[in-house]
Formats: C-alpha cells, structure tokens, sequence
C-alpha cells in the first residue's frame, strides 16, 4: 500500500548553510464520515490522505511553505531531500463496512430512546466522524518526531416539533483515547439534547429589562475560547494590530477568573505530547486571577517574542501553515457553589450554547447569538427564551463577569481559523455576566 | 494505471466515474512592517464513484498510485447508497473535450507575491506612515486542472448514465483564479476590507484598490448614534455577506422544504423594483465559472428576481426532480476535495437606479458572524458590524455595534445597487457592490 520513495526510514539533516530554519511534516491517514438521519444512512464521505510540507525562513525574514501529495512533486525542486516516513495506515484494514453497520444500529436506539421522551422530538440527525493519522516532523538536526493520532466524534442534533416553529438542540461526544464512545454515553446526550429541544419549543419574548446573564460550562467555554483564547494566539498579535498585544499584563477580569490552555489534558479528545512543529507540549496560563498573562506560541512567534514555544502549532493537513492554536482551553472553577450562585439571582437569562463569536483580533469585537435560552428565576427555569445576539468588545464582556462557579464542563469542538479546522476542547464553570449594556 | 484499467475491477452491471483534480496555490501575505508568508501548494486529489443498481458510493483519495486508486475503489464500493437521479459528472450536452475558464499565461509566486507587496507600498503612498492604520495585504492565485472520466455505458447500466449518451467520455476543465485583498484597520476599532479578482495576477487594480482604500478610512471620534440616521450605505464587503444569505433562502431545497423566509412566494414582489438577482455560473469574471456543474449539467444564466419579483429559484439535479423542473446547473463543489452541494454559483445584484448625491448616511463597511446569527426561515440576521457615520457624505467618524435586519423588509428598502460587480478574497462568488437603502425598522442598529 505504500509507494517505495516513502519509505525511507530517517530523513538527512536538513538545514543547510544560509537557512535560518527548515522543517518537513508529513501524514498519511484516513478520513469516514456518516451522516444518518433518524437511523437511517444518508450520506458517507470516506478518503485517503497522504503528503508532505516542507517550511522555509527566506532570508527577508518571511517563511515559505510547499507541499504536495507527491514527495517528488517539481515544488520541492532546489529544496533539501524531503522524504519522510510518516508511517503507514492501512486503508483496506480499517473495517469502513463494520463501522457503518455498527453505528447504523446504534443510530436506530438512539432515535428509540430520544421518541420515547416526548413525541415532539421528531428528527434525531448523527454524524459519525473517525480520522486516523500517521504524522512525522523532521527537524533541521534530523529529530524526528513520528506520532499516531486518532479522533472520533459523535454528534447528535435533536429536532422538536409541533405546532410551534421547530427547535434544536446539538450534542458531541468524543472520548480521550480517540475510541469510539460506548452507546450509552451516546444516548444519554441524545435524550439530554432531546429534553432541550422541546424545552425550547414555545419561547416567550425576555423581560423587556436587563436581567443578568448566566452562561453554563459549554457557553462560557465558548465565550472563554473565542473572547481570550484567540486573542492569546501570538501569530494574531506580532505584526498585527491588535487589542490584546496592546493589553498584555493588564486586567481584564475579576480576579476568580484563571484561564488555562493545556495541550496534555488527560481527559480532552485533542491532546497530544507534541504539536506540529515536533514541540513537547506544555500547559499555558493565559489569564492569570484576571490578568492577561501568557501567548500562546509557534516556534517563530515564540522567537519574535523571546519566549518559549508551548506546543500549539498546529496545522489542519500538510498543505497548511502551522498556526497558533488553542488545544483544551479553559477557565479553572473558583470556590464559589454554582448552584448557591444560581439561587441568590431573583431574575437571570440563562444560555446553555453560544454560536459565532468569531474575534476580530484588530479590534477585539465580536457578536454571539445566544440559543437555548431560558428565564431562570432563583436557580430555577421559569420558560424559554428566543435566541438573540449578545455583542461588543472582548474585554468589555470579560470585565461583565460578576461570579464564576466550581462546575467545570468541558465538551470537544471544531475551531476555524484562516480556514484550518483543528479539534479543540473548551470549557468553564458556570459564568454570570451582569446586566450591563446587554444586548437583546 | 489508466481508469479503464479500474473499471474491469468492478462488478457486473456497475459503473465508474472518476475525476482527478490537480492545483496548484498560491497564498501570500505582506503584514504591514511584518515578515512575509508564502505558501506554496501543489495538490492532486481523486474522486470514485461507483454506480450500482442499489445506487451511488463515493470516496477519494490523494494517493493516485495503483494501490491508493484500488484501496479508494473498495471504499466506494462499501460506501454505496441510494441516490436516484444520479448522473454522471462527464454528460451533458456540450460533451467531451478541453473546456476552460483560464487565462493560458504562466505565473510564479514571485508575481503573486509582487501583487501583494504592491498594493502594501499603494497603501503606504495613499495612507502614510507614522500612525497610519495597519494592514495585511494577502494575494491568492490557483491554477486548477480537472479531468474526469466516465465508464461505458453496459447493457445493464441503471439510471445513471442511461440516456445520456456521453458515458466513456473523458473530459478536461481548465480554471485559473486570482485575488488580492488588504485588510485595513485603524483607531477605535475601525476595519475595512477591499480587494478584487481576475484570471491572472497581473489582471488585479491593485493601485484602484489602495486609492479607494485612502476615501474609507475615517478621520474622527468614534460616532454612538447622536442623530437620526435615515439611510444605510452597504459597502460591497457587506453586501456581498448580505448576499450570502439571500443566496442560502433562494435554493430550491429551502425553498421546498419552507426553510426559507422566500417559501412560497414565486412570482411575488419580494423587494423594491430595483431589486435584480441573478446567478450566472458561466460569468467570464466570476470566481466560481465553470461549463458544468458537479453534476454533469451545464452551468447558465438564471434569473432569480426580476425588478422585485421572485421569478426562480436554484437546484441540482434532486431539488429539481421533485419541483419536476430542471436543473439551474448549481450542484456545486469548491473543489473535489469539498461536498457536492446545492449552491449559488457567481451570485449578482443587477446594478440599478441613480447613486443617490452625497448625503448623511451611515456606511457599513463589514458585517460579522453572518453564518451563525443568519435565521434564513425566519428571515432574520443578527450581525455585528464596522461602519462609518458620514454626516455630509464624507467617511468621518468610526462606527462599531451590531445590527439585527428583517430581510424581506430591507429587501423593500432599497433605493440603489451601484457599482461593477467585485468579487473578493474568501467569499466565494458573492458579488459585492454598494447598496443604498432606506433605514427604517428593517434594521435595527446597536452601538458598541
């Protein structure tokens, strides 16, 4: 299965005279992906994915990246040899047969399970996502770093319907090891998100005054990831204008506020021991009891900045940059009880998910669209809420954090940026963010 | 190994389609007094499908060695499921051959990052330096190649190819694409995108671009809704994400399914008369051209509103099977790589009515968040924006909140649409021109 000028087992030095730097990564792996809705296969993307990048410090100080699915493609011409073994996966092996018989039946009991809640929940939409990789990093001193990784992701979105306009709520699930997640936890988040799609059923408009906000651990893992981790990325930051490099050391939060990116948490989908650039991983504390403290790094942003590389280079295939990116980012519990916090509210909007959010490191402005809304009065849910957008600066919403609780959640999710997607986790105890200049 | 050679490995009765794509990219950005990223990629990548009684299984692969083409073939095969009307990719009428929407002059990453770097020192002579805003000038060129392949029709072929009579036919498409872009932000939160699109590096207005770039830039305090502001000017980086989402309520499946805020109202006035929508997936100058679409139909011309009233609606092959209509040539697929999806190919605001004389207005430069905050059923779009008051017309004072618009009533509220079609670096092939409109309850503003 493996074509011979792969197969070479260490690669040469690389580096040679004049060049500040030069790295190769390579992968081989595979991709399947099933949609089924309502217990029944829709759809199946299946594919292979094999190739090279090699990365370059020009002399002007700018980096160049060439890549190509083929290690004798005419890109890497004048380049330095590139053959790397990035291991082998064997595509015929992988049982893409079994798994969709298995999940094909796992998919109907859960549609069982999620019906016999309520009738109202009348669409039950699965995707089932597995990668599987084989990636090596090449150093300029000839390290070679070779990993295996593996992901799989189970998504559940519960549609409820009657006479009212349907709602929606969504659920993923993914285990540490990349395994699959056993049915049980699979159910337990579908019927979870079948209870908050009929909850949601018949919204009433919000009280037309400004209540305070409260964020449970999935949306204030959202808000955390998207209004301080972002920001926290150095390549957002050196040669650009942007609001946090301009902050750095300030406070921006009360002070229960500590939020962590660790790359090694044993109990997150997306760790790892080293990241894309053949780095040892190690946690970073981005804010600090309030202040924005650490960046968090590639190699050539951590020398820009005379610190550290952390292991957050990561690049979503061979053929992309290795960004700055947040692995499992998220905000410590304090000693506050979240559900002592919820009781002594009289009147609250409480969001269970935020969408959107995307940051504008420029400016620092970002817009949310609140869902699973509800009015929540001392602790207790009184009736659904209509989505509506929460917006304004970064730190403007951060200095919003009246209290923060000791139930950390922490959930996988997808991030974007400059169109690579990697896998990330976020998280927080329940957050309550005060009433002011709340946007409804 | 040729594809013929792949489709004596598959059982009787079943057909093969196979397309391989192969691109080159390249990406380049110049950040302001920073360090340059270029980013060279030379990708290939191979779609299978196989074609059975039962129906269709896909997979792909970037390994186009004996082994990886074989290894994607067997995955197909345990990937097939029902799909009626599935044709495949290389029929049509205008059949095999070399078909092209490519400008055949070469060009390196040397000019792509020349382009870039030019319009940095534009922008330098236009906006100046010491406090200047900053940017980040990013150019994007590709070259792409696909060739796709269809087995011989067999006697007992399913509705795949039967009838078609182009089945055996190969087929080569040829596109080039090119885009240069600066992101300018200044005080206050202050940011601006512009850019443009051509066939060849050498084809984009770079100094138009920084010259226009030198009239956004607003000079004043940030502005918080002081006075009453009674018309909106949408720039074409907004109106091209207003776009997006009147693109997304005008697919057929949306519509059919009343998951669009358009449903059910075909040959009904929608907007104001000067309200013109077309799609176009064989405009010379749009980014997403091809002859035809991702499932074999030749791409056209369609007319979706005609001077406010909703005339059409877009699909593929499965959304116009169940209007009983045909296809509009709109399965679309960035590259093979990316889903089959129904979509707008090159979508356009029909240019119409007077520029109004300078006047105060408030001017959205960019629109955030538009893909989460867009309810497409409910017609409702909550997003932030970066816009500038202009109490005499000029860009004076920097604006930043968030906007919460009914569409079908904006849609009513509009006075002008101006301008060349622009397209611009990563969005796709949504049109942006400037859009006057009226400012009514249609769109609530929210200061930052």
């Amino acid at each position: 299965m493996t074509a011979t000028a792969w197969r070479s087992t260490r690669p040469p030095p690389l580096a040679s005279a004049g060049t500040a730097w030069i790295d190769v990564f390579a992968e081989h792996g595979y991709n399947d992906i099933l949609t089924l809705d309502d217990g029944r296969l829709r759809d199946i993307e299946t594919d292979i994915v094999r190739g090279t990048g090699l990365r370059r410090l020009d002399p002007d100080g700018g980096t160049t990246l060439v890549s190509s699915p083929d290690p004798r493609s005419e890109v890497f011409d004048g380049c330095p040899a590139i053959v790397v073994d990035a291991g082998d996966v064997s595509a015929d092996g992988r049982g893409l047969s079994a798994l969709i018989n298995r999940w094909q039946r796992h998919s109907a009991e859960v549609v069982a399970r999620v019906r016999a809640i309520d009738a109202r929940a009348s669409r039950v939409s699965m995707t089932v996502r597995r990668q599987v990789r084989q990636v090596a990093v090449a150093l300029p001193d000839g390290t070679l770093r070779r990993q295996a990784r593996r992901w799989f992701r189970t998504t559940v979105t519960v549609y409820a319907t009657d006479a009212a306009p349907p709602s929606r709520a969504a659920v993923g699930v993914a285990t540490p090891d990349g395994g699959e997640p056993d049915l049980a936890s699979v159910i337990a988040a579908a019927e979870g998100a079948a209870h908050r799609a009929v909850w949601q059923l018949h919204p009433r408009p919000a009280p037309d005054r400004a209540l305070p906000l409260v964020l449970n651990g999935m949306a204030a893992g959202v808000l955390i990831h998207e209004c301080v981790g972002h920001g926290m990325e150095a390549d957002n930051i050196v040669d650009r204008d942007s609001v946090f490099g301009r902050s750095l050391g300030s406070t921006v939060a009360l002070t229960d506020l500590t939020v962590v990116d660790d790359p090694t948490h044993p109990m997150s989908w997306c760790s790892h021991r080293y990241d894309d650039e053949g780095t040892a991983a190690v946690p970073t504390r981005l804010v600090d009891r309030g202040v924005l403290r650490g960046l968090l790094h590639t190699r050539a942003t951590a020398v820009r900045f005379g610190e550290r590389p952390c292991g957050n280079a990561l690049r979503d295939t061979f053929a992309a940059p290795p960004l700055a990116r947040m692995t499992t980012t998220y905000a410590l519990p304090s000693g506050t009880d979240t559900a002592a916090l919820l009781r002594s509210v009289p009147e609250a909007l409480h969001c269970r998910h935020l969408d959107g959010g995307q940051v504008d490191p420029a400016t620092g402005q970002l817009v949310f669209t609140a869902r699973e809304v509800s009015c929540l009065r001392y602790g207790e849910p009184a009736y659904p809420v209509p989505p509506f957008p929460v917006a304004g600066g970064a730190f403007a919403l951060l200095s919003r954090i009246s209290a923060v609780g000791d139930d950390l959640d922490i959930v996988p999710g997808i991030c974007i940026k400059r169109g690579q997607a990697v896998r990330v986790a976020m998280g927080a105890p329940t957050i309550v963010l005060d009433a002011r200049g709340r946007a409804r | 190994m040729t594809w013929r050679h792949l489709t004596r490995m598959l059982p009787p009765g079943a057909e093969l389609e196979v397309v391989v794509e192969e691109r080159v990219a390249y990406d380049v950005e110049h950040p302001r007094g920073g360090r340059p990223m270029r980013n060279v990629r030379r990708q290939h990548q191979a779609a299978l499908t196989v074609l059975t009684a039962e129906g269709r299984g896909h997979a792909m692969t970037t390994d186009l060695s004996r082994d990886g083409m074989v290894s994607a073939l067997r995955l197909a095969q345990c990937a097939v499921l029902p799909a009626p009307g599935h044709r495949a990719r290389t029929s049509g009428t205008q059949g095999a051959g070399v078909a092209t929407f490519a400008d055949c002059r070469e060009w390196t990453v040397e000019d792509v990052d020349a382009q870039a770097a030019r319009l940095g020192e534009c922008l330098d002579e236009r906006l100046g330096g010491g406090a200047a805003p900053h940017w980040l000038t990013r150019a994007r060129a590709i070259r792409s190649t696909c060739h796709s392949y269809a087995s011989a029709s067999r006697a007992s072929a399913g509705p795949a190819t039967a009838g078609t009579g182009r089945a055996g036919e190969e087929r080569t498409e040829e596109r080039t694409q090119a885009w240069v872009q600066a992101r300018i932000t200044g005080r206050h939160a202050f940011g601006v995108s512009l850019g443009d699109f051509a066939r060849h590096p050498d084809g984009l207005s770079v100094t138009a671009i920084a010259d226009e770039a030198a009239t956004r830039i607003p000079t004043g305090e940030p502005w918080h809704g002081d006075a009453p502001v009674r018309h909106l000017v949408w720039q074409p980086e907004a109106t091209a994400a207003l776009l997006a989402v009147l693109g997304t309520a005008l697919l057929g499946d949306r519509y059919q399914a009343g998951r669009s805020f358009l449903a059910g109202r075909r040959n009904k006035l929608i907007g104001a008369g000067t309200l013109s929508i077309v799609d176009d997936g064989r405009l010379a100058a749009g980014p997403m051209s091809r002859v035809y679409d991702a499932e074999g139909v030749p791409t056209r011309r369609t007319v979706l509103v005609d001077r406010g009233t909703l005339v059409a609606v877009l699909h593929d092959e499965a959304s116009a099977g169940r209007d009983g209509a045909t296809s509009t040539g709109n399965s679309v697929q960035e590259h093979i790589g990316r889903p089959r999806l129904l979509a707008p190919t090159n979508l356009l605001l029909v240019p119409a009515g007077e520029a109004p004389p300078p006047r105060a207005h408030l001017r959205i430069e960019d629109l955030r968040d538009v893909a989460t905050g867009a309810d497409v059923a409910r017609g409702l779009l909550h997003a932030g924006f970066t816009g500038v008051w202009c109490p005499d017309g000029t860009a004076r004072h920097p604006v930043t909140g968030s906007l919460s618009i009914r569409l079908d009533r904006l849609l009513h509220d509009i006075e002008a649409v101006v301008g060349p079609p622009r397209f611009l670096l990563g969005r796709a092939g949504f049109a942006a021109l400037t859009l006057h409109t009226r400012h009514t309850d249609a769109v609530r503003v929210r200061w930052a």
